[in-house]
């Protein structure tokens, strides 16, 4: 590389690394598509013990969730990025206090059905991670999650449940694999 | 009279390594390596003298028992790639 160069060229410079840099969020899809399905699984499993009286119908819950928990660490792992932008920063801490909101949430109301505030924290987080990736699937996906929200709030349990898993299918599946195709 | 161009960032490798730290939070060395497509003497040469004068910070740790270089862009940095690009329009303003 020479060292002189014309305002010009220097321009070019400029504009050529930050393009370089520009951002995909591709990476992205695999959390939303693996914790849609998983929450699917887990909403269809409680859904079903519920039916047949079940005690520890709540179980699947903590199942799921470990199982995401780890299946995301290991991803996050082998993915470690070679350089990571301000806006993967703010969507790994919204996704984090969204974890933090929802357990202290739960752990504080108990609620009897606990689905309809889950719906509205994961809305906020979605449509926040739709505003900074500038991806309207998710944008769209975290109205969706509210209006569930409002329904569920009216619903029972066991009826919250399939609008919960009907949220998830529109909210993280739909829209992950439209991002994964982009 | 046009101002001089801040002879650290006015150079090719010096200038994309700058650039890339502004866009980006953080940089590993080899991320800098495929997009500067320079070479690794020269790369660390450049960012030793970046180092030098306070615009960048270097870290260096292990991953998996490998060494891993990291640079992130400093305040000074990012206030002379902001002044350098002024200075730039300067001319083009014309």
């Amino acid at each position: 590389m020479k060292s002189e160069m014309t305002p010009a060229e220097s321009i070019s410079i400029i504009t050529q690394m930050i393009n370089e840099s520009k951002e995909t969020y591709k990476h992205h899809s695999f959390y939303f598509l693996l914790w849609g399905w998983l929450m699917i699984a887990a909403a269809l499993t409680e859904y079903y013990l519920l039916s047949n009286d079940y005690e520890a119908h709540f179980l699947p819950w903590a199942v799921f969730s470990i199982l995401g928990g780890i299946l995301s660490g290991l991803k996050g792992r082998r993915d470690k990025m070679k350089h990571s932008t301000f806006a993967d920063k703010v969507i790994s801490f919204t996704w984090l206090g969204f974890v933090i909101t929802m357990m202290i949430t739960l752990v504080a109301i108990v609620p009897e059905n606990p689905n309809p505030f889950v719906l509205l924290l994961a809305g906020f987080a979605t449509f926040i991670s739709g505003g900074i990736t500038q991806f309207k699937g998710f944008i769209i996906g975290g109205v969706v999650f509210w209006i569930a929200a409002i329904v569920s709030f009216q619903l029972d349990l066991q009826s919250s449940l399939l609008v919960y898993a009907l949220a998830m299918f529109l909210g993280y599946i739909v829209p992950g694999y439209l991002l994964k195709k982009s | 009279m046009f101002k001089k161009l801040n002879p650290i960032l006015h150079s090719e490798l010096r200038l994309a390594i700058i650039s890339l730290l502004m866009a980006n939070k953080e940089c590993e060395f080899n991320f800098l390596l495929e997009k500067t497509k320079s070479s690794k003497g020269n790369l660390s040469v450049q960012l030793k003298k970046l180092k030098e004068v306070k615009y960048i910070e270097v870290e260096k740790s292990f991953r998996n028992n490998y060494p891993l270089t990291t640079c992130v862009i400093t305040k000074k940095g990012k206030a002379a790639f902001e002044e350098y690009v002024k200075d730039l329009k300067s001319f083009i303003d014309i």
